[in-house]
């Protein structure tokens, strides 16, 4: 009865009514009529300060909404029951939904659209959120009546977004004839299937980019070889030895993108068979002898050597140290060191410094990949060369697909650019960490993390 | 009295009037962002006919400014604006002067890719779209500041300025490094140079729009602000932002 008492209308009904009779009977006891204005004025604020006070805050305010008038709730994050249908509807919705009126400023939003825009308000408009030209095109000509087509927009950030948005005009019958006074817009949040293509379609582009190269000099190979280094023993051994490698480069590129695709296939899998982490980076050593002594670069492993047990793939586990120290040794100068080391990290939680100390204070270092449990005991695998190091505006896009630092085009021996993207999808698979500290001309360090079982031999 | 009602019932009058404002000055925002996202394409997939279509949209922005100049000068001859209206309205004007000039820089930009040696060396500053991108995000966050109406969300615009710095002082150093490889790497270096200026001038356009809209909502200047809040806190270093919610 209370709130029926102090509903806005009826309190201007009640007020305007009584300031007459008082503006009728200051009149009568011979007040001037500019008296008796001032008189009503006064009266007036005092009323309207008054709905302010009481009711005013309920309309259109996000602290205090009201479930049941779609026009002036927006979604909160508590579950709510609707007694009104359309409204029910609306906020299970995934979409964000929008209704608003004539200047496009939002009536209502449901709750995909206030986690679509955080801090959206009511009562403001829409295109102040959304900015760009075709979705205001697309506003305006359905407050004109019209439906146009769907458009999509992207939306940079700090996640880029791509949006598809459709509008539809809200219609009433006044007399007859039709108005427009709302109209409802819909955004879709379309980003997954669009980041989803663009990997596939970079991928493929990639790929097909990465053998395009090896291929087309062996067939300027072949072509010579036929024609004018026909009958000279000499040309055509060094054009088959140039054959040989590109055959090789390409080799290694199908092995890789062979071994990317298959880790990729089984990664949302939990391994369930027992690796030894300690006896992979031994065999990964042992692989690399041959080169590392090529290049007069010494190559140490410390720390536990045997029995050091994860959950995962003995082969997958190879691989990923392999890639890793074989890299390490690529990119060091002559006469260097490479040290892996191999250690048992004890309860680490992110953001715990790795125990060992950093190339140089304060150095750069980012996380490819997060380990999904923390607060437990990990094997950490760290490999550390010293060469030219990564500048800092290169380290978030490490791990990237065929990514190569444009610097290191005219080195001898290219690579992949798959090798830490194995890496990474293998850690990934582990439900491991992934983590690279690199200062440039210092030296670059990767970190490996992967969750420790416990050893029962050697408990015993 | 007439001037009294009008005081009272005239409000709402003036609230419509700036949320329209807001409106054409959001849309002059989103010209401006398309300009900026269409720039970085071109650069991105070295388009030279997008450029050249991007660079000749130069002078668009001068229009839309003086419309928006025009429709807060009739604001403030229609209404008895308050203080805080009035320093809404100065907010806008001074928004709707640096949106000018950072779509006339995007289209500078534009200009200056339109020679093959300028693209052709681009990709050999690996940084420049990183910087173009971050001064996009920039440029996007400083309107949604004014969308939302945010003094810490303009703080935050405000402090990330410092990076963009940073970045395109790296930046300068490396296309020296490129123009000292040859004399035919001088011309297009000196292009570079100028569009990592540009982007750089158009962060600070940015800033200066997150320093208006926080003017416009607290009556305090932003720089005087954060350099207080480095007296109080300078050791234990709390984040301004947090500080100054609690104000």
């Amino acid at each position: 009865m209370s709130r029926l008492f102090l509903h806005p209308i009826i309190m201007i009904t009640a007020i305007t009514a009584l300031s007459l009779l008082i503006f009728e009977s200051l009149a009568v006891f011979g007040f001037t009529a500019g008296t008796a204005r001032a008189v009503l004025t006064l009266i007036i604020i005092a009323g309207i300060s008054a709905i302010y006070h009481f009711g005013g805050q309920e309309e259109g305010s996000l602290s205090n909404p009201k479930p049941t008038d779609p026009l002036s709730y927006t979604g909160q994050p508590q579950a709510k029951i609707y007694d009104n249908f359309e409204v029910a509807i609306a906020e299970g919705l995934q979409e964000a939904i929008f209704i608003i009126n004539r200047q496009a400023i939002i009536n209502y939003a449901n709750q995909a659209a206030s986690d679509l825009f955080p801090e959206l308000a009511l009562d403001r408009p829409l295109l102040s959120y959304v900015r760009d030209p075709d979705v205001s095109q697309l506003i305006m000509e359905t407050l004109e009546g019209r439906i146009s087509a769907p458009i999509s927009i992207q939306r940079p950030g700090s996640i880029d977004r791509h949006l598809r948005i459709s509008a539809a005009p809200v219609i009433t019958y006044q007399n007859k004839s039709e108005i427009i006074e709302r109209a409802v817009v819909i955004f879709t949040d379309v980003t997954e299937i669009e980041r989803n293509n663009t990997v596939r379609a970079d991928f493929l582009a990639n790929a097909s980019h990465e053998l395009k190269t090896p291929i087309a000099s062996m067939l300027g190979y072949i072509e010579t070889l036929r024609g004018h280094a026909k009958n000279d023993p000499d040309a055509r051994e060094m054009f088959l030895g140039i054959m040989q490698e590109q055959a090789e480069r390409m080799q290694r590129l199908i092995t890789d993108i062979l071994s990317l695709r298959k880790i990729e296939q089984i990664e949302h899998i939990t391994p369930t068979e027992r690796a030894d982490f300690g006896l992979a980076a031994k065999a990964a050593l042992e692989a690399v002898h041959p080169i590392a002594k090529r290049r007069k670069v010494s190559v140490s492993l410390s720390g536990k050597k045997k029995n050091a047990l994860v959950m995962g793939s003995q082969d997958e586990l190879v691989q990923l140290c392999l890639n890793l120290i074989d890299n390490a040794v690529r990119m060091s100068p002559p006469k260097s060191k490479v040290s892996v080391k191999l250690e048992r990290l004890k309860n680490w939680i992110p953001g715990d410094q790795f125990s060992q100390e950093p190339i140089i204070k304060d150095i750069p270092r980012r996380r490819i990949v997060t380990p999904p449990k923390t607060s437990q005991d990990f094997w950490r695998l760290s490999v550390r060369d010293s060469g030219p190091g990564f500048k800092p505006e290169h380290l978030p896009r490490l791990g990237e697909r065929f990514y190569r630092i444009a610097g290191d085009r005219n080195s001898k021996e290219k690579g992949t650019g798959l090798g830490l993207a194995i890496v990474k999808h293998i850690v990934r698979w582990h439900r491991g960490g992934l983590y690279i500290e690199s200062a440039e001309h210092h030296g670059t360090e990767f970190i490996i993390i992967l969750p420790l079982v416990k050893d029962i031999s050697s408990e015993e | 009295m007439a001037q009294a009602l009008e005081r009272i019932f005239g409000k709402s009058n003036v609230n419509a009037d700036l949320i329209s404002l807001t409106s054409q000055l959001a849309l002059m925002g989103g010209q401006v962002e398309s300009i900026l996202g269409a720039t970085l394409d071109a650069l991105q997939n070295h388009d030279i006919s997008k450029a050249a279509i991007i660079g000749e949209r130069k002078s668009e922005f001068a229009i839309l400014q003086q419309g928006i100049d025009g429709a807060c000068e009739s604001l403030m001859i229609d209404h008895n604006l308050n203080a805080q209206e009035l320093r809404r309205v100065i907010a806008i004007i001074k928004t709707a002067a640096d949106l000018e000039r950072i779509g006339q820089l995007s289209a500078n930009i534009s200009w200056r890719v339109q020679s093959p040696e300028t693209m052709n060396v681009l990709p050999s500053v690996s940084g420049i779209i990183r910087l173009g991108k971050q001064v996009q995000r920039q440029v996007i966050s400083a309107l949604d500041t004014l969308a939302y109406e945010s003094p810490a969300r303009a703080l935050q615009v405000y402090q990330s300025d410092d990076d963009i710095d940073r970045l395109h002082a790296i930046l300068k150093n490396d296309i020296l490094d490129l123009m000292t490889q040859g004399k035919t790497s001088i011309s297009a270096g000196t292009h570079l140079m100028f569009i990592i200026r540009h982007f750089e001038r158009m962060a600070d356009h940015a800033s200066h729009i997150a320093e208006s809209v926080y003017y416009a909502h607290t009556a305090k200047h932003l720089q005087q602000d954060i350099s207080d809040d480095k007296a109080i806190s300078d050791s234990q270093q709390p984040n301004a932002i947090n500080n100054l919610s609690h104000k």
